[in-house]
């Protein structure tokens, strides 16, 4: 039976042939994979072939909402966007809020499935069940703030938009695909995949609706979340000063990355900390559909040579174009954001390639002089990077390709899997720098995001949640692993439902259970949070065989940068830290089911249903030795 | 003896600035939350969005009889996990079990 928050409807689209479709959306991959992340895995592992070349007309865009995405429960206003990453060679999702997503379900799809590339620059126009490829000529090469000015002067001011900027265009590899402003599907270079298929972006405007199928209960299930999130111990300072307060804790925990990682305290602190950011040029807090959280700060640089106006950076970005290089000038940060908005760069992959860039100067590696920060000169390396322009070129390429052309630098390049480290130095958390070597999509907070551990849960609550008192010390690496592999799941899952995780995550307020009470009424079907756990970790072990598949071997790839295994932290409260990962990962392989060399075991891809899968990746031949489970034809169908 | 009061995010609004200077009259932690109950008119412990540094350490509870040295540095820091008086997950003894339902 068909979930009652579907639409039903998965748009298809064929830019070689210039043609859209709407396809129903198949009962199996409702229930099996849910919508979002776990529903993009499905997609691409069906429809990608294996040696397909990311930037070619193989690779598959997917836009998925979840089955509470447009409803009322509060922070569902996320969706996800997937391709194979061609930055890491493997999948690649990003998961972004704003509006976009419920506006493109209001419009009548809960997912769009996008192949092949066009001739011509094109947009996608989606109202009311009817989509439409039209040119984008006059949109290719503009910024992105001029894009979403045309988009609304041609379908009015309502319309909600999806789509790169001149970074994207010009495939560079650090791009991002933005929503709504400022909202940012980042990371694994997602632009650039957009850029080689000539699609400028998606509008979207809906008139429709979501229903529900239990409407009073689900009214009172959204009373009790959003109890459970403002009563939180935890809203008062993310409610106010949003994800900026991250750089209070993370100067705190000794872990503000400094200067490439090679600190973790910032001398330059109090220029960028949440509090400058609030009393100095939040001018308003924005929030995403339905989110009693409101965490975004929009702000204003009223005069001087960094005026802007415009979405406020979040604590990755203050991070990486702040202190990681050596910038303390809060109005040149708030300045350069506003441009990687505009040129659709992802901040944290851009800042950490200068940053890298930085040190390469710092130790007379390359000739440049890079002088530690230097505004003019990370903003000029911005636009350089968006233009593919001199140092740009190569810089725009990421960290693990500028490590591979400058000998010598391998040390200190920030990357996992060809993925730049977000902004936490991983030697004040040791769970994030289990998850961050291991995640699916390269080096990455968000796959797990094991805030568990960071200045809040007592030991007491580590010995009833995870069975051990250490899982909430950062400063260790014993206990880290079940707590760990359940964030994973649980992240899966939100990003698989589409909830933000600020408000499951970040404050604990909502869990599997509540996300299990708003898909069940939603939707009309039973489910229970291990129901859901189950699916999250079939897509997890999904997703890990698609690597696989295109060449990952865990026991080489799941790795960190020597500069977190091998040098310690020099000052602070986290002086002397390194991450030991060898003591976790063999015990996290375990945890996941997976053998010695992080291969998913035979019994476990049997237990999740994933035996065609096995037997296609690993030659294992488990058909038909196991439960039924979602097998070919049940998955996207042609395409 | 004298005490330096890191504040971070917005307790450095409510305890008067990022960094500050307490003098206390005996040394233990009971005597710092007491000082700045009278000089700010702040009551620490009774807060639920915060936890304090003292030195290398992390405390969750704030014990009154806890001994601090001259000159040490307090930090004050918000939270960044909370939870809602959760539930415990039973995670390390009990696997996520049963199949999706059909």
């Amino acid at each position: 039976m068909a979930g009652v928050s579907y639409q039903g409807t998965i748009l298809w689209v064929d830019l070689s042939k210039g043609t859209v479709e709407g396809r129903s959306f198949p009962d199996a991959l409702q229930r099996d994979y849910l919508g979002g992340r776990a529903l993009a895995a499905r997609l691409l592992y069906d429809l990608v072939p294996p040696g397909a070349d990311p930037l070619g007309p193989e690779n598959v865009i997917v836009v998925a909402t979840g089955p509470i995405t447009g409803t009322l429960a509060p922070a569902s206003g996320r969706f996800t966007v997937a391709a194979v990453s061609p930055k890491t060679g493997l999948v690649g999702h990003a998961n972004s809020g704003g509006h976009f997503g419920p506006e493109m379900k209001l419009a009548g799809f809960d997912a769009l499935v996008i192949t092949g590339c066009s001739p011509e620059p094109v947009y996608l126009y989606l109202e009311d069940g009817r989509a439409q490829l039209l040119p984008a000529g006059h949109l290719w090469g503009q910024g992105l703030l001029r894009t979403w000015e045309l988009l609304e002067e041609r379908h009015g001011p309502d319309v909600r938009y999806l789509g790169i900027g001149p970074a994207g265009e010009n495939q560079v590899l650090v791009s991002a695909v933005m929503n709504d402003g400022w909202d940012a599907q980042a990371r694994p270079g997602l632009g650039a995949v957009w850029g080689a298929k000539k699609l400028k972006c998606i509008a979207a405007r809906g008139s429709g609706k979501v229903r529900v199928a239990d409407p009073e209960r689900f009214l009172e299930a959204v009373r009790d979340a959003c109890g459970k999130i403002m009563a939180d111990r935890t809203y008062p300072d993310f409610s106010r000063y949003g994800t900026s307060i991250l750089v209070d804790i993370a100067q705190a925990s000794g872990g503000l990355s400094t200067r490439n990682a090679q600190e973790g305290v910032f001398e330059h602190y109090e220029g960028i900390s949440s509090r400058r950011l609030h009393a100095g040029y939040t001018v308003a807090k924005k929030a995403c559909w339905c989110c009693p959280l409101h965490c975004k700060n929009y702000v204003e640089v009223r005069t001087g040579p960094h005026r802007m106006r415009g979405g406020g950076p979040e604590y990755e970005t203050l991070v990486c174009l702040g202190s990681r290089v050596g910038l303390g000038d809060l109005e040149a940060i708030l300045y350069a954001n506003h441009l990687c908005n505009d040129l659709g760069l992802d901040t944290i992959s851009a800042g950490t390639a200068i940053s890298f860039l930085m040190e390469a100067s710092q130790r007379d590696l390359i000739p440049d002089r890079l002088p530690w920060g230097d505004a003019a000169v990370v903003i000029d390396l911005l636009r350089k990077m968006a233009y593919r322009e001199g140092l740009g070129e190569l810089a725009g390429q990421g960290v693990a390709r500028l490590a591979r052309a400058i000998p010598g630098s391998e040390e200190f390049a920030l990357e996992v899997k060809g993925l730049e480290l977000p902004a936490f130095d991983v030697r004040t958390g040791k769970g994030f720098g289990l998850s961050e070597a291991t995640a699916n999509r390269g080096g990455d907070h968000l796959t797990a995001l094991p805030n568990f551990e960071l200045l809040g849960m007592s030991e007491q609550e580590g010995v009833r949640w995870f069975g051990n008192p250490y899982c909430v010390d950062p400063y260790t690496e014993r206990g880290k692993v079940p707590m760990v592999v359940w964030h994973e799941y649980f992240a899966m899952l939100c990003d698989s439902a589409e909830i933000c995780k600020y408000t499951t995550f970040a404050t604990y307020a909502l869990l599997p259970e509540d996300l299990a009470r708003f898909v069940t009424l939603a939707t009309g079907e039973e489910r229970t949070a291990a129901d859901l756990l189950h699916l999250a970790e079939r897509a997890y072990n999904l997703e890990r065989l698609l690597n696989i598949r295109r060449g990952m071997l865990p026991a080489r790839d799941d790795r960190l940068p020597r500069r977190y295994t091998h040098h310690p932290l020099p000052r602070g409260p986290a002086r002397g830290q390194v991450v030991h990962l060898e003591t976790m990962l063999p015990e996290y392989y375990r945890a996941h089911g997976w053998d010695v060399r992080g291969v998913p075991l035979p019994a476990t891809l049997r237990r999740l249903g994933l035996e065609r899968e096995a037997s296609e990746v690993l030659g294992l031949g488990l058909e038909g030795t196991g439960p039924p489970g979602n097998g070919p034809g049940e998955g996207a169908g042609g395409g | 003896m004298r005490v330096r009061l890191r504040n971070y995010g917005y307790y450095a609004d409510l305890l008067g600035g990022p960094l500050v200077e307490l003098e206390i009259p005996a040394d233990t932690l009971g005597d710092l939350l007491a000082a700045v109950r009278s000089r700010f008119g702040v009551d620490l412990e009774a807060r639920r969005n915060l936890r304090l540094i003292v030195g290398d350490r992390v405390l969750h509870t704030f014990p009154a009889q806890l001994r601090l040295e001259d000159g040490v540095e307090v930090a004050v820091v918000p939270v960044v996990a909370g939870g809602s008086g959760a539930k415990g997950r039973g995670w390390a003894t009990r696997r996520t079990g049963g199949r999706v339902s059909r």
